[in-house]
């Protein structure tokens, strides 16, 4: 390498109790360079990201910045080191106006005026923070980190979710950026995008960095092929179970609307179908499974479960019908102070008529078998927080096979999961639909879709853009649906 | 790795045995400053005295576990004593049935408050506090005008002596207690005031209408409250404003020294009655110090504070 | 429209209206009103007020403290103690001496707080017990006094309405709006608002935490030094400490300052305790039990809380 690294790190590894977050991370940015930084959810991204900006502590490996190892013990202390990131979500504090944010971030305010004014944008700095949209939210926090001139400026998936002018203008932003000889870290799952700006690309997994190398055009097989690397996943031939679409209608959506991404959506699933959801992020995909499962109210549209149109007022009435959620985020389902049993057997005591005394014999059998047919590890079972990811996301299913279902909506279940409970997984779905239920999956990794799924709708600006039969849902026409290139 | 497990296992036997030796590491000090403690009468006194700090913690316990807190059982306490005292008269039944009405009202105003309208426990609590002092003041000398002697029979079941050192109280506390273990580890409802207390959220995604358990919780807090008040009042044999006044800050430090959690989702009864008997047996060392109501506050209030610190930290690592 | 800031401006408006009609209603149903009666007027809510104050800066911060009302109470004992029969100068000097001690207590408080990671209700709990003792082993029984001249100074004399309306905005004018201006200020209302973002914006959450609990427990302090200008001496009881607390969350909250942190100022607290103090004055002109006012106020603070959260929390699950 003929220039000296602006920034190095070396065998970075950090881990939260027995979940390994980073195993080994190792890569450099030189001067003038935007450098891509791309992995599977769960590769340990945003865990380095933390480490760089001085959010959490490494437990070891070295950072060198211009050659001189650093140790940055907060965000503040990695500004001043000149490291400022730009989160997706924005680090402005809501409750308060955006002229008192910069003051707290010691930002020039007149410096910061022309930053947004060359972004061609204008703000009013006497608004609250949680006044304004999210997206001119994150030009603005972008805007705040350029006026403390950083010579390196981390961007943390800014440009997910953001409207088409504005991820150009970020774009444009980083090129001017490393016009004037600084560099950029630039996260982000839009691979167009990566060819389009980024130099060079490094590509994390499981916590190592598994390849380096330059992003031109047309480098997207390697960034996939190093994304996925040669798990194969172990699920077995996929066997189409053939008379699916033969099976009778279990749930009918029509013209679903909510919130300020879903549109309209609507799509039907059998009895034992699964039936697989693809989509960018933010495209309203959250809100129909909070729908669905009696969590969120929709705006328009209607629910129909067997042909009956249902309300739901509360997720136990969704649950009432038969349908059951697994939430995207494992926190939300779980109880982490509470044992496995207690996790487990959770919907047992929804009605008032189960408030008296627990029937033990009968939570004992439902509980263990749930344990055992998920395989779920019970070493730690007297609080599920100690427990690793992959069981915890077992527990949350195994809640559902306590308590039967017809229905099961799974929000990207395997998001930040070891390759070995993936795999689990999706046997699990597999078997759910050779018994006869329907699962509803979102993953965020389109090659789950043809390992787990029957059939496939991706969603497109809050509408179902594609609607693809199992041979037709390769990667390749998952992408090109979910950035809204082939019509329904 | 059954090393996991094992870790697991002393930790949570660890705390229970710090609050094991702090009990008999006050009770020796107890009884060294004062040799009388050691005698069968006194330790009777002590548990019986033990009682109603016993019965408020209950209420309280159940409340934290959910996450919530009730800084009005002080006055629900004496305000179900005042109206069993008033309404004596026309008969121990009716009495008890008004002041169990009452403990229910104020129970369910709480429960709703917290539960449905989204109330800050603290301030409903406290608000709710306010109020009941407010309305009784004005009432002892209109509405409740009447009785301030509590029924025989109350002061008997507060203070009797079976055998010594067991007592009537001591024998309610019994029953009680056990109806709360009960709740609280082998009914429906009690998984769901741990449910609720460490994940509202999770309740609510596997179909749990958390503000049914929340009502339930203030209004079973209300009730132990009430039987504290009762208890409070015979052992006293007369009621007072001020009656159970200073048993707040008890009722709440006694469950958090017992390591139940102030966000909840953690903790027991169990523990809370450790706690009990720590304050109580600290309270009599305190008093047999000879020493001024100051310096008792400041040593009391010290050692809550250095209580709770230890249990936190002795739990913190996770 | 900037329809938060909107929203923020309105309920200002409507506490200026309510303690304008109040006011207005209260003196109309005097025979004169002079500045005698403004005296008084200013007399009756300036401990309260200062105090309210002073919570509201810890509960935008995100904290709560509930021994606000003890470090009052403390610094009233102090000073009714030790000022009694001393020179204006000595008074004076023993005056900053005592409100340093204020901000110690305070500071200490959030160091305990930041370090334990105890919730800061169960640790202020505590501390309210150490200080109240602290206060009565100071002051065992009512009494003491101050300096006449420096009392005057405080709180004035006969019609001088000046002094206590200065005591009452220079604190707002000297201490508030500096911190509001300053990085402390931003960061205060950071912590409070969302504490990852505010660490991520370079806020030391900790050392933030025991500035505000020191400014307000320097809040309590004057209004401890206001209270012994006022009565001449120096009460050590808890029931006051007490009422104190609770009143000073209900003129935070009232005076506009959200419970969940990082909204709200100083002034609305001020006028917020108008109010507080209004509605007992007026009842008792007409004669009625002024132990309905304690109704009146804890009513007020649940509804008040009660709207206000329903306002910020629309449309949230439960």
């Amino acid at each position: 390498m003929n220039k000296k690294a602006l920034l190095k790190i070396s065998n970075l590894a950090k881990s939260y109790g027995s979940v390994v977050a980073l195993r080994d991370a190792n890569f450099e940015v030189l001067p003038g360079e935007i450098h891509a930084l791309l992995g599977a959810n769960g590769a340990g991204k945003s865990t380095l990201v933390k480490i760089l900006t001085g959010v959490i502590s490494s437990d070891q490996g070295v950072i060198e910045v211009n050659g001189t190892p650093v140790k940055f013990t907060s965000p503040d202390n990695a500004r001043k080191g000149g490291v400022a990131p730009v989160f997706q979500d924005p680090a402005l504090i809501p409750d308060i106006s955006i002229q008192r944010n910069l003051h707290l971030t010691g930002t020039n305010k007149n410096r910061f005026l022309k930053e947004i004014a060359q972004m061609g944008l204008t703000v009013d700095l006497n608004k609250l923070a949680s006044e304004i949209e999210l997206p001119l939210l994150r030009m603005i926090d972008l805007a705040r980190a350029l006026s403390h001139d950083p010579d390196l400026l981390i961007l943390d998936e800014i440009t997910a979710a953001l409207p088409v002018d504005m991820a150009q203008k970020v774009i444009s932003i980083m090129g001017q950026y490393k016009a004037q000889g600084k560099s950029v870290i630039f996260i982000s799952h839009r691979l167009a995008e990566i060819e389009e700006i980024c130099d060079r690309a490094t590509v994390l997994r499981d916590g190592i960095n598994v390849d380096t190398f330059d992003a031109a055009a047309g480098s997207e097989e390697r960034i996939v092929a190093s994304m996925l690397g040669d798990k194969n996943v172990s699920a077995k031939e996929h066997n189409q179970r053939s008379n699916k679409s033969e099976n009778d209608i279990l749930l009918k959506v029509e013209g679903l609307a909510g919130g300020k991404h879903l549109k309209s959506v609507s799509f039907e699933i059998h009895k034992g179908e699964v039936l697989g959801v693809a989509a960018l992020e933010g495209q309203g995909q959250d809100l129909l499974f909070e729908i669905l499962a009696g969590e969120s109210k929709p705006s328009d549209g209607k629910i129909f479960i067997n042909n009956n149109e249902v309300h739901f007022n509360h997720p136990d009435d969704a649950i009432k019908y038969g349908i059951s959620y697994v939430p995207g985020d494992r926190k939300t389902a779980l109880m982490p102070q509470r044992s496995i049993r207690e996790n487990l057997a959770l919907t047992r005591f929804r009605g008032l008529r189960n408030w008296g005394k627990i029937n033990f014999r009968d939570e004992d059998s439902k509980v263990d078998g749930a344990i055992e047919s998920l395989e779920i590890d019970t070493r730690a079972k007297s609080q599920v927080k100690r427990l690793s990811g992959g069981n915890q996301q077992k527990v949350t299913i195994g809640r559902w096979v306590t308590t039967g279902f017809d229905l099961l909506l799974c929000f990207d279940p395997t998001r930040g999961i070891d390759v070995g409970t993936k795999a689990q997984i999706y046997a699990l779905i597999e078997k759910f639909a050779n018994e006869g239920m329907a699962v509803l999956l979102f993953t965020s990794e389109l090659r789950e879709i043809q390992l787990a799924c029957d059939r496939a709708i991706v969603l497109y600006e809050g509408k179902v853009q594609a609607d693809l039969e199992y041979d037709n849902c390769d990667e390749a026409s998952l992408l090109n649906a979910a950035h809204g290139l082939v019509g329904a | 790795m059954s090393t996991i497990k094992t870790f697991v296992g002393t930790r949570l036997t660890k705390s229970m045995l710090s609050l094991w030796a702090i009990l008999i590491v006050l009770f020796v000090i107890t009884g060294l400053v004062d040799h009388y403690f050691f005698t069968v009468p006194s330790i009777g006194v002590t548990f019986q005295l033990a009682v109603p700090l016993g019965l408020l913690a209950a209420g309280q316990t159940i409340c934290m576990l959910t996450g919530g807190i009730d800084l009005s059982i002080a006055m629900i306490a004496t305000g179900a004593a005042f109206i069993v005292s008033i309404k004596s008269p026309s008969g121990l039944g009716m009495a008890l049935l008004y002041a169990f009405l009452f403990c229910v009202l104020i129970g369910t105003i709480n429960g709703l408050a917290v539960g449905l309208l989204g109330m800050n426990p603290l301030i409903m609590t406290l608000g709710m506090n306010a109020v009941l002092i407010g309305v009784f003041t004005v009432g002892i000398t209109t509405f409740l005008k009447g009785s301030s002697t509590m029924p025989d029979i109350i002061i008997k079941l507060s203070t009797a002596t079976i055998i010594d050192p067991l007592s009537w109280p001591l024998v309610l506390w019994l029953l009680i207690g056990s109806a709360v273990l009960f709740l609280l580890t082998k009914s429906g409802l009690g998984r769901l005031i741990y449910a609720v207390g460490d994940n509202a959220t999770a309740a609510r995604l596997a179909g749990v209408r958390v503000w049914k358990v929340q009502l339930a919780a203030y209004i079973l807090c209300s009730l132990f409250g009430g039987l504290a008040g009762l208890m409070i009042g015979g052992q006293s044999g007369a009621v007072s404003m001020s009656l159970a006044d200073s048993l707040v800050l008890p009722s709440v430090a006694a469950v958090v020294i017992g390591g139940t959690s102030i966000m909840g989702g953690i903790g027991g009864y169990t523990g809370s009655i450790m706690g009990t008997l720590i304050l109580t047996v600290l309270s009599y060392l305190l008093a047999t110090l000879n020493s001024s109501e100051a310096v008792k506050q400041m040593i009391y209030g010290s050692i809550v504070l250095a209580l709770a610190w230890t249990y936190s930290k002795l739990t913190e690592k996770s | 429209m900037n329809s938060i800031k909107l929203k923020r401006q309105s309920w200002n408006i409507g506490i200026i209206l309510i303690a304008l009609f109040l006011g207005s209603w209260q003196v109309s149903r005097l025979p004169v009103f002079g500045s005698y009666e403004a005296r008084t007027f200013l007399l009756g809510i300036l401990p309260i007020a200062l105090l309210s104050m002073g919570q509201a800066i810890i509960i935008i911060g995100g904290g709560i403290n509930l021994a606000i009302g003890a470090e009052s109470v403390l610094i009233n004992c102090l000073a009714a103690r030790f000022m009694v029969d001393k020179s204006f100068t000595v008074a004076v000097a023993l005056t900053i001496f005592f409100l340093l001690i204020s901000v110690l207590v305070g500071a200490l408080t959030g160091l305990i707080i930041s370090k334990s990671k105890i919730a800061d209700i169960i640790v202020t709990l505590a501390t309210s017990f150490i200080l109240i003792g602290l206060a009565m082993y100071i002051q065992p029984s009512p009494g003491g006094g101050m300096n006449l001249t420096l009392a005057h100074l405080i709180s004035g004399k006969d019609s001088a309405f000046l002094p206590p309306l200065i005591t009452l905005i220079l604190p707002l004018i000297v201490i508030w709006l500096p911190l509001y201006r300053s990085r402390t200020g931003i960061a205060m209302f950071a912590i409070g608002s969302n504490k990852d973002s505010a660490f991520l914006s370079g806020v030391n959450v900790d050392r933030t935490r025991i500035k505000l609990y020191a400014i307000g427990g320097l809040f309590a302090g004057i209004s401890g030094i206001a209270l012994t200008a006022i009565t001449l001496s120096g009460s050590p009881f808890a029931s006051i400490s007490n009422t104190a607390t609770l009143n000073s969350v209900a003129g935070a909250v009232l005076g506009g300052v959200a419970l969940s942190g990082g909204v709200g100022g100083l002034t609305g607290p001020a006028l917020a305790a108008l109010i507080l103090y209004f509605i007992p004055t007026i009842l008792l002109n007409y004669g009625i039990d002024p132990a309905y006012s304690q109704i009146i106020t804890g009513a007020l603070t649940i509804f008040v809380v009660l709207v206000g959260g329903l306002i910020r929390n629309r449309g949230k699950k439960k």
